[in-house]
């Protein structure tokens, strides 16, 4: 027979009090921070010739062409849901590279507030799944933020999904990320960002699955590929057809 | 299994989505842990904080064959315990062990009795009791020998029994 004391003590197991909002901002940033730091060491490691977009601005940096861009941009205006969501993306943004300073953490970024109110639809694309939507707000500096949406939530109403910052440091052409989602569980959303302005389509070498070619709108280029199948590689085609940038899985 | 496999490799990868994706499953487990061991809320997030990130530091190191959970709880544990061990180091004031107690108070007749041990004491019922660690799991944190760990759990059972035997506890 098993001792009382054991289920006594068994029964009573502390219930943590809930963590403050600042409390778990706090940790997301430190965790977005230090795997933000696995994109840039890749991209050190495999030395790429064409850059990817930042984690919330702390990664990459488009000197110039971030800012040209960044004006270009126009579209449906974005309702307040997706406003709010840029609000929320630019207060963690802050966490973090407040985290980053104050961890000793050497930045080529630099904070610029997200304008939440000049958000626009840029794209959107249909899966087997359903539909993903992108959004794009400028920053003050004239770089910009997106949200891919693959959803909004039952009951807090508000967009789900990526919401990503670019940097300010220098970058090259082509930016490129893929993710999956439970919303979307059989698809992986790809997007492309690019930094040069010639290019107009992107095709994508994939593995276990179809090849794409994807439209470039505002900067951005969005599709899916089934979840079990890989990008390998991109490439960004002039209007005649011409390769002007390349991107590669394997470096 | 399939999908944490591919959440941790996009994040071993760098994208975003995948860190937030896992920062949500890693969190709870994480909190949980830290203020179990710790007992208060402000060495809590101290410890939270220190183990969110070395969670990712070491993603690279995680067998995604097995089960995440145990993995992060583990580090999380260790975490919570460095905490200890520096605070430990640290004057507490009036204030402070005035807060620690009244937090256990809230907590119950056997969290107050719990919180009343020594830390060493208090720390081995913790990992036994509330994490299910086994006395041999306990020394390997801790670096302790089993022995020594085993002889502590009795003494905090012992005293826990005494207390609580006092207030007429029994279990529910």
């Amino acid at each position: 027979m098993s001792d009382p004391l054991d289920l006594i003590l068994r029964q009573s197991r502390p219930v943590p009090p809930v963590p403050s909002g600042e409390t778990v901002a706090r940790a997301r940033a430190a965790a977005l921070y230090v795997a933000s730091r696995f994109r840039r060491a890749r991209r050190i490691r495999v030395g790429l010739v064409l850059a990817a977009t930042g984690l919330c601005g702390l990664l990459i940096s488009p000197v110039g062409i971030g800012g040209e861009l960044g004006k270009l941009l126009s579209g449906t205006p974005a309702p307040e849901p997706i406003q709010q969501s840029f609000v929320g993306l630019d207060k963690t943004r802050a966490s973090m590279l407040a985290y980053a300073a104050a961890a000793g953490h050497e930045l080529h970024d630099r904070y610029s507030k997200v304008i939440a109110d000049a958000a626009v639809h840029v794209t959107s694309i249909g899966t087997v799944d359903g539909p993903v939507d992108l959004w794009a707000a400028p920053t003050e500096d004239g770089h910009q933020c997106w949200l891919i949406q693959t959803g909004t939530g039952k009951v807090s109403g508000q967009p789900s999904g990526l919401s990503t910052c670019e940097g300010t440091g220098p970058v090259h052409s082509i930016g490129f990320d893929s993710f999956w989602t439970d919303e979307l569980p059989d698809v992986d959303i790809v997007h492309v960002r690019l930094y040069e302005d010639r290019i107009v389509q992107v095709d994508l070498t994939v593995e276990r699955g179809q090849d794409r070619s994807l439209p470039v709108t505002e900067g951005h280029a969005l599709g899916w590929i089934p979840h079990a199948a890989r990008v390998v590689g991109a490439v960004g085609r002039d209007v005649d057809g011409e390769v002007v940038a390349r991107w590669s899985a394997s470096g | 299994v399939e999908d944490l496999r591919h959440t941790v490799e996009l994040v071993r990868r760098g994208s975003a989505a995948a860190a937030d994706a896992l920062f949500a499953l890693c969190w709870p487990v994480v909190w949980k842990a830290a203020y179990t061991i710790t007992g208060n809320p402000g060495l809590a997030e101290d410890a939270a904080q220190d183990a969110i990130e070395r969670v990712f530091s070491r993603i690279r190191t995680f067998d995604s064959s097995r089960p995440l959970e145990p993995w992060v709880r583990r580090i999380a544990v260790n975490a919570a315990v460095d905490v200890l061990r520096r605070e430990r180091r640290q004057p507490v004031s009036i204030a402070q062990a005035e807060d620690s107690q009244s937090e256990a108070a809230e907590g119950g007749v056997v969290t107050e009795a719990v919180a009343a041990l020594t830390e060493e004491k208090r720390l081995v019922i913790a990992l036994h009791y509330w994490l299910d660690y086994s006395i041999e799991q306990i020394a390997r944190i801790l670096g302790e020998p089993v022995g020594t760990v085993a002889a502590r759990l009795s003494r905090a059972r012992a005293e826990l029994r005494s207390r609580l035997e006092e207030q007429h506890v029994r279990p529910a």
